[in-house]
């Protein structure tokens, strides 16, 4: 498996407080890997220290395969775009000159995609209006255009709706998509807005208390959230004949229980099973969101 | 580092405190010419002894102790605005060396520098020296003063960029080094000719500098290594810590 960044027991203490906490990460190449985690849980730091704006106290992470200690570790930056926080931008500047600054920086030869590279974020008709005048959207947007001036193949970004208005979400979470399916780039994207998340993510990462929690595919998350009913019963195994028959799908927990996740009508589903001697004991009918499985995740209310 | 450069002087273009600070050079180059001159006139109409009137040589050192407040004023709000605007979280992003941003930060303030130094020079040598005669003092002590003040130049340089790039917020890096610079104009002008202490600060040096008439107490052939020994040791203290801060 080719993994554009990978942690191992990433640690960053603060004095004695531990923010980020033998953290373990895999972000795998063409993904939008959403990180989900509430304020205070680690995000921000750990795109601090994954940028290089920070040292990490123990443990390590990767980048293309590169350590973080690795001297190339500044070259493969270069193939890295980030948004940390709030976009860096020259608010005293225009759009253009912003970029223009960007590929001096990046020592890039040509500025021949400036205008492509504008036009893809939705900035090419803002002419000299300076960045301090542009909504917040825009800015983000010139955030993220500045971060694709070097080509990277791989961008971070930081609570990248925080602030903005609907119009603006759905501008940002357009232009994400394009880049992913057009450019094929990479996504790390931090966020505690989880529905707003779990329209473009690929993949999940669930930070609590400094720590990845559980890293879970799109398809595997939407498998857990999926509604379902599910049961205990008295007779497992003519429970799971009659389901067999009915070419039901389903699934025996750990626990005894049984999740059925096609329609069923009730009354009959009880029928049939008391007539193979199986009582239905428990009856639960589930349908999780998001914010649900990450609420279940690291332990219910208490933790949000 | 070219690169980092390449891009500062793209935005030095645009910089308006850059544009206010020659202003405030020109102007300054202006303002001492107009005041010999007019001491000329006042000194001519009451039949004085115009000998006694300050000499080419004086014009040319006049500014240096408003050179530290222009070069504060610079080098805070330039790099500053760099880490308000996030532009230093952008350069290690895209994969620059601490070393070398704050390498690129110190060549910026010292080349400003020497621009406003050079601007003002220049007007003084063009305009003051037909109206007021050449330089009076043999030509190789001449030239050591000027390397006095460009060496200056580079101290102070390291100085305003070590706060700058140690304290990120532009305000506390803006008010600490113009305290700072007044602090050790303070304690510069309350030490005695012949000091120590007016050798190892740049407001002693500018001081020693401008005195220019009583060369006699000053140290100008040794000061500029001085301000290249303490120069080093800044920069080597200032590039350390900045390579292990943490950045926002």
């Amino acid at each position: 498996m080719e993994y554009i960044l990978e942690t191992k027991a990433l640690e960053k203490k603060y004095g004695n407080f531990k923010v980020i906490d033998n953290l373990n990460m895999h972000i795998q190449k063409g993904a939008i890997y959403g990180l989900i985690g509430k304020n205070g849980a680690g995000k921000t730091t750990l795109i601090r220290l994954i940028c290089g704006l920070q040292k990490p106290t123990n443990g390590m992470y990767a980048i293309y395969g590169v350590l973080n200690t690795d001297k190339q570790i500044t070259k493969m930056r270069k193939r890295v775009g980030a948004i940390v926080e709030t976009p860096s931008i020259r608010i005293d500047a225009d759009a253009e000159d912003n970029l223009k600054e960007q590929y001096k920086m990046l020592g890039l030869p040509s500025e021949d995609n400036l205008k492509e590279i504008l036009k893809l974020v939705g900035l090419s008709k803002t002419g000299k209006k300076k960045a301090k005048h542009f909504s917040l959207g825009m800015k983000q947007r010139l955030g993220i255009a500045i971060a694709l001036v070097g080509e990277p193949d791989f961008l971070i970004l930081d609570e990248p709706i925080n602030g903005l208005d609907p119009e603006g979400i759905i501008e940002i979470r357009e232009l994400i998509l394009k880049l992913n399916k057009e450019k094929g780039i990479t996504f790390l994207i931090s966020s505690h807005y989880l529905d707003e998340l779990s329209k473009i993510a690929t993949h999940y990462g669930f930070l609590n208390k400094g720590s990845i929690i559980k890293e879970i595919s799109k398809q595997e998350l939407e498998e857990n959230c999926k509604k379902r009913f599910e049961i205990r019963v008295s007779n497992v195994k003519e429970c799971i004949h009659y389901l067999e028959e009915n070419e039901l799908s389903y699934e025996v927990m750990t626990n005894g229980k049984i999740n059925i996740y096609d329609t069923i009508h009730i009354s009959e589903f009880a029928v049939a099973l008391s007539k193979r001697n199986c009582i239905i004991e428990e009856f639960n009918e589930k349908e999780e969101s998001l914010e649900n499985y990450y609420i279940n995740l690291i332990g219910g209310g208490d933790n949000v | 580092m070219y690169n980092l450069l390449n891009a500062a002087f793209f935005r030095l273009k645009k910089n308006k405190i850059f544009y206010f600070i020659i202003l405030v050079s020109i102007g300054m180059a202006l303002f001492f010419l107009y005041s010999r001159y007019a001491d000329e006139m006042r000194y001519i109409e009451y039949n004085l002894p115009t000998s006694n009137l300050k000499s080419t040589d004086r014009l040319f050192v006049d500014n240096v102790l408003v050179i530290g407040f222009l070069m504060s004023l610079f080098t805070s709000l330039f790099v500053g605005t760099e880490y308000s605007d996030g532009v230093i979280r952008n350069k290690i992003i895209a994969g620059h060396k601490r070393m070398n941003i704050y390498a690129s930060n110190f060549i910026m303030s010292v080349i400003v520098g020497v621009i406003i130094e050079v601007i003002y020079l220049l007007i003084i040598a063009s305009i003051g020296i037909p109206m007021f005669g050449g330089i009076e003092i043999p030509i190789s002590e001449f030239l050591f003063i000027l390397l006095d003040i460009f060496m200056m130049i580079v101290f102070y340089a390291a100085i305003f960029t070590f706060i700058s790039l140690i304290c990120s917020n532009i305000t506390t890096s803006t008010v600490l080094c113009l305290l700072l610079l007044l602090a050790m104009l303070v304690v510069a002008a309350l030490q005695i000719p012949g000091n120590e202490l007016l050798n190892i600060l740049p407001t002693g040096q500018g001081m020693q500098i401008s005195l220019l008439g009583y060369k006699e107490e000053a140290n100008i052939q040794l000061m500029w290594l001085y301000a290249l020994g303490i120069t080093v040791i800044i920069n080597g203290i200032g590039g350390y810590l900045f390579n292990q801060k943490e950045l926002k």
